[in-house]
């Protein structure tokens, strides 16, 4: 069995290897793409199914970002909801046939948790400042500017580790289990991956969200009175 | 285990493009289409507020104009009241006064009424004492002689103008003189003695007889009537009592 950690290069642009995940990805890319035009395209005051299904989506989605952050959800919800969106598309597209979820490798969750940093990066600069935002690493005190610094790391690769140990071993697990017995005895671990898909992409969501919120709340704490007077 | 840096850094790629292709062409537009559903909606809703604040002020406006005329109905209803309350005064008063007017004239004709009743029954007490009186003298009457009446004959001749005592019982002209009771010869002789006498020429008359007269004689020519009997003196009596009955 070939090692899910290890990706090996299907082709070459120049001297540019693409491999299994970049394929994976550029199809879920289309996909995606193609049904946000089509459903662009049908965008109507009086909503058919497809646009209330959207809808209750990008609806949810936003109430979930104003619970977190606490703030008008529009400046996030393009970030999240494209995260959130993605991450489960490539989770479940796992449970078809000779494709494996491009969320399955390190490098597409490392991708993934590199925009979240940055954006946790960039918005809690955009609502402190540069100066403003720095100083959040000093809080509660400057002794904790260490572990604060740390933490913007090591939350970092937990998103990513946990994206990828739990897709990577529902689909490890689901190998060996196709190796080993028939064919439809990994039904039920698929099944059981689906759900795991779809609430990896929530967790990975909610956490992208959790850290900006973060980000752009302890500024904003920080430079409260209530906090400032004792 | 191997990190493949070309895949971290295509991926990354991959989902900034694919960042930005959402935003323009999924999220962007559903959240537009959502902000002018909601625009809409609040539009409706503006658009039905206004039109509730317009049926409520119609409904204070309707409000107000039914006080206005509940106000002026009552208005009016005092008005028509206090008019015919005036109205049902002077009426009132018309009619007492009509009353009191035909009370007046009612009691004015019953008094008048009874004033002529009175007068008629004075008037018939009266005829009823000289048909009384008559009957008692009817007896003691015919016993009177004929000389108990040729003086006061003579006296209403004499008291005659003299044309007319010229002209009275001429031979052109007899005059007829009517007594009580038949004459005799001898009472008439005496009779025509005194007329002659009181004529100063010849009588030319009639006997003839009434017993109505009672006692006495009626001398009647030309446009002279002389009474002397019984009957004229009652008949001026009952005259005389109608006139002082009034």
């Amino acid at each position: 069995m070939k090692s899910p950690l290890i990706v090996e290069p299907m082709f070459h642009i120049g001297p540019v290897p693409v491999t299994q995940p970049v394929v994976a990805t550029w199809v879920i890319m289309a996909v995606m793409v193609l049904g946000a035009l089509l459903l662009k395209r049908h965008l109507k005051q009086r909503p058919g199914k497809v646009q209330v299904v959207a809808e209750l989506v990008t609806g949810a989605l936003d109430d979930q970002i104003r619970d977190v952050v606490q703030s008008d959800p529009a400046p996030y919800r393009v970030l999240i909801g494209t995260i959130f969106l993605f991450v489960l598309i490539a989770n479940w597209s796992g449970a078809l046939p000779g494709v494996e979820p491009p969320t399955a490798h390190l490098e597409t969750d490392a991708a993934l948790a590199l925009m979240v940093f940055v954006a946790t990066l960039y918005h809690g600069v955009r609502s402190n400042g540069f100066i403003g935002y720095l100083k959040t690493f000093a809080q509660p005190t400057w002794v904790m500017i260490p572990l604060n610094l740390v933490e913007q790391i090591t939350r970092t690769f937990s998103l990513i580790i946990r994206l990828f140990g739990n897709v990577m071993s529902g689909v490890f697990v689901i190998g060996i289990m196709l190796s080993l017995a028939g064919l439809l005895v990994p039904i039920p671990l698929m099944a059981l991956d689906l759900l795991t898909g779809a609430v990896q992409a929530y967790i990975f969501a909610i956490l992208g969200c959790v850290f900006i919120g973060a980000a752009v709340s302890e500024g904003r704490e920080a430079g409260s009175p209530e906090r400032s007077a004792p | 285990m191997r990190i493949d840096w070309w895949t971290i850094g295509l991926q990354t790629i991959n989902l900034v493009v694919l960042l930005w292709l959402l935003g323009r062409f999924f999220f962007r537009p559903m959240a537009k289409v959502v902000a002018d559903r909601q625009a809409a909606a609040n539009a409706l809703l503006d658009d039905a507020k206004a039109v509730q604040d317009k049926a409520a002020e119609a409904i204070r406006e309707a409000e107000a104009e039914r006080e206005r005329t509940v106000a002026a109905r009552e208005a009016a209803l005092d008005a028509a009241r206090k008019e015919a309350e005036g109205q049902r005064a002077k009426l009132v008063e018309a009619a007492h006064a009509e009353a009191q007017r035909q009370r007046a004239d009612a009691e004015m004709a019953i008094a008048h009424a009874r004033g002529q009743a009175e007068a008629q029954m004075t008037r018939h007490a009266n005829e009823l004492a000289a048909d009384m009186a008559a009957r008692l003298l009817e007896g003691p009457g015919a016993k009177l002689p004929l000389s108990a009446f040729l003086p006061e004959l003579e006296q209403a001749l004499a008291a005659l103008p003299e044309a007319t005592r010229e002209t009275l019982a001429t031979s052109a002209s007899p005059a007829s003189l009517v007594s009580a009771r038949p004459l005799a010869d001898e009472e008439k002789n005496m009779a025509r003695d005194t007329i002659e006498r009181a004529l100063a020429h010849e009588a030319a008359l009639a006997f003839d007889s009434d017993p109505a007269l009672i006692a006495g004689l009626r001398l009647s020519g030309g446009m002279a009537v002389l009474d002397v009997n019984l009957r004229a003196d009652l008949n001026r009596v009952t005259a005389r009592l109608d006139k002082q009955d009034g």
